[in-house]
C-alpha cells in the first residue's frame, strides 16, 4: 500500500538504550516510510518509543536521528522537545482545560507565530475534519472521551511537523469517527507519520508495521 | 460532598474530648465579640491612628503578597519540577517560618539587613538603603512570614498537577518558558489564588517578626496588629474594635476558600 511514497531515506532511526527507574529498554528502530504503524503488546515500550522522538525521554546510550539530524546522541547533543519539529497526540488526550477547543486546536499554531486569526481559522478546518466543527466553543470537560481524542488528535495535525506521532489514536474514538480519521492520518501534509496502535486492522492502513518484541 | 451518614458508632470519650477543642476555638471569639462596641465600632475605626494602621497594613500586606508572588511561584515551580538534594533542603528551609518565632525571624532580619547586619551593611555603604525602622522593612518582615503559605500551596499543586499538560506544550512547539505562562499557569490558578488569599491574611496579622525588625513607628510601620496592641494599654475599646476588624478578614478569607477546604 502507498508503495509509490516509500522513501529509500531513513526518516527515523532510534538506537539505544532508554532507562527510567526500573523500567529498562533496548530500541533498534528505522523508520523508512511516510506512514508507520507500530504495534506490539502492553508495557513493551510503544509510548517510550514516541516520547523518545518527541524529545519528551532521552537515551542512556545511543541516538535519535531524524532525516539525517542527530538530536540526541545521548551525551552533549539533545534537542528540547518543542524545537524538534515533532507534533504528538497523547493517548490520555492532555487537554488544556482553561483554553475552547478550537484554541487548544489552535495553540500549536500560535507557538509558531501564526496570528490569532489565521490560526484559529487552521484551527477550525483541522475540527471539521476529525468532524468536531459544532464543538470549537466547548471546554474540554464538556465533552466525552471520544470526543476529547479527536481533539487532541487535532491538535496535533494543526501542528506543523515534520514527523506526526499518534499514540492509540483510535482507542477511545466510536465505528462511525475511526474510517475518516485513518483517511486523515493517509492524507495529512505531515511527511511522516507514526501511529501506534493494538488493533491490526488499524495496522494495515500503514506502508508497513512495526512490531515492538518484549 | 456530603460523606456517608456513619454506621459505626462514635466513642463517648472522644466525642468529650472533641467538644473540648471545639470550646477552645469559640471561646476566646466570644469573648471578642460580646465586649465589642458594637454601636460605636464604626468611628473607633475611622479614629485617624486607625485609618493610618489600616493602610499602613493594606500597602504592607499587599505589596508581601506580591513579592510572594513574583518570587514564590517560580520557586513553588523549581521546588515542584526539580530535584536535588538541594533542593530537597530548600523546601525544609521554605517552611522553616511557618514554625520560627516570628520575634526570632525579626532577630534574624535585623542581623542580617539591619545597618550592621552582613547585607544590611553593604545596602547602607552603596545604595543609602536602610531597610530597618522603614516601610519597606516591614514588607520584607511580612513576606517572610508569608512566603512559606504561598509556596507550599502552590508547589502541592503543581506536584499533583505534574508534567503532563507542560509535555503536552512542549509537543506543540511552546518552550519551557511560554508553556508555563500559557499552560502551567492558568492551569493552577485557583491554587495561586488559594496562595495568595493565605499569604495576605498571614501578612495582615503579622506581629513579632515586623516589631523587632521595623519597630512600631505610627504611618510607617505600625500595622493594624501593632495598633491593636498598642491601643490595649490606653484605649481597650480600639483595641477589641481593630480585633474585630481583623477577625472579620480573617472569616471572609477563610469563605473565600470554602470550595478548597469546607467542601470534600
Amino acid at each position: 500500500m502507498n508503495e509509490s511514497l516509500t522513501d529509500s531515506e531513513h526518516r527515523i532511526e532510534v538506537r539505544g538504550v532508554v532507562r527510567r527507574g526500573e523500567f529498562s529498554r533496548r530500541f533498534d528502530i528505522t523508520i523508512r516510510h511516510p506512514r508507520t504503524a507500530v504495534v506490539g503488546t502492553n508495557g513493551v515500550g510503544k509510548t517510550t518509543l514516541l516520547r523518545l522522538i518527541a524529545g519528551l525521554e532521552r537515551l542512556r546510550s545511543g541516538e535519535v536521528v531524524i532525516e539525517g539530524k542527530t538530536l540526541d546522541d545521548s551525551k552533549t547533543t539533545f534537542v528540547a522537545a518543542h524545537k524538534r519539529g515533532v507534533a504528538l497526540a497523547f493517548d490520555d488526550q492532555r487537554l488544556f482545560s482553561h483554553l475552547r477547543v478550537l484554541d487548544n486546536v489552535a495553540y500549536p499554531l500560535r507557538r509558531l507565530g501564526v496570528n490569532r486569526v489565521a490560526a484559529r481559522e487552521q484551527a477550525s478546518e483541522v475540527l471539521q475534519d476529525v468532524g468536531l466543527l459544532s464543538k470549537v466553543g466547548a471546554r474540554p470537560a464538556e465533552l466525552s472521551s471520544g470526543q476529547r481524542q479527536r481533539v487532541a488528535i487535532a491538535r496535533a495535525i494543526a501542528t506543523p511537523a515534520k514527523v506526526l506521532l499518534l499514540d492509540e489514536p483510535l482507542a477511545s474514538v466510536d465505528e462511525t469517527s475511526r474510517h475518516s480519521l485513518r483517511e486523515l492520518f493517509l492524507r495529512t501534509n505531515h511527511p511522516t507519520v507514526v501511529w501506534v496502535t493494538h488493533d491490526p486492522f488499524d495496522a494495515r492502513f500503514a506502508d508497513t508495521t512495526i512490531r515492538l518484541e518484549p | 460532598m456530603k460523606q456517608n451518614k456513619r454506621v459505626l458508632g462514635f466513642p463517648f470519650a472522644l466525642l468529650l474530648s472533641a467538644w473540648l477543642a471545639i470550646a477552645m476555638l469559640i471561646i476566646p471569639i466570644v469573648g471578642l465579640l460580646q465586649r465589642a462596641p458594637w454601636s460605636s465600632l464604626g468611628s473607633r475605626l475611622l479614629a485617624d491612628s486607625v485609618v493610618e494602621a489600616m493602610r499602613v497594613s493594606l500597602v504592607v500586606s499587599l505589596s508581601a503578597m506580591s513579592l510572594c508572588f513574583v518570587m514564590g511561584l517560580p520557586l513553588a515551580y523549581l521546588l515542584a519540577r526539580v530535584d536535588s538534594w538541594i533542593l530537597r533542603l530548600v523546601r525544609v528551609m521554605v517552611l522553616l517560618p511557618m514554625v520560627l518565632p516570628p520575634v526570632v525571624a525579626g532577630t534574624a532580619l535585623l542581623f542580617a539587613l539591619g545597618r550592621r547586619g552582613f547585607v544590611g551593611q553593604w545596602l547602607d555603604s552603596w545604595f543609602g538603603i536602610s531597610l530597618p525602622f522603614t516601610t519597606a522593612g516591614t514588607v520584607l518582615a511580612a513576606t517572610f512570614v508569608s512566603l512559606p503559605f504561598f509556596v507550599t500551596t502552590v508547589e502541592s499543586a503543581l506536584t499533583s498537577q505534574g508534567e503532563s499538560l507542560e509535555e503536552a506544550a512542549a509537543v506543540s512547539a511552546a518552550s519551557p518558558l511560554v508553556a508555563f505562562f500559557t499552560v502551567t499557569v492558568p492551569a493552577t490558578r485557583a491554587a495561586i489564588g488559594a496562595g495568595l488569599a493565605l499569604a495576605w491574611a498571614r501578612a495582615l496579622g503579622e506581629f513579632g517578626a515586623t516589631i523587632t525588625f521595623a519597630g512600631s513607628l505610627g504611618g510607617t510601620t505600625r500595622t493594624l496588629p501593632l495598633q491593636t496592641f498598642l491601643a490595649l494599654e490606653s484605649d481597650p475599646q480600639a483595641a477589641i474594635a481593630i480585633s474585630v476588624l481583623l477577625l472579620t478578614v480573617s472569616l471572609a478569607v477563610l469563605l473565600t476558600l470554602r470550595g478548597r477546604w469546607l467542601s470534600r
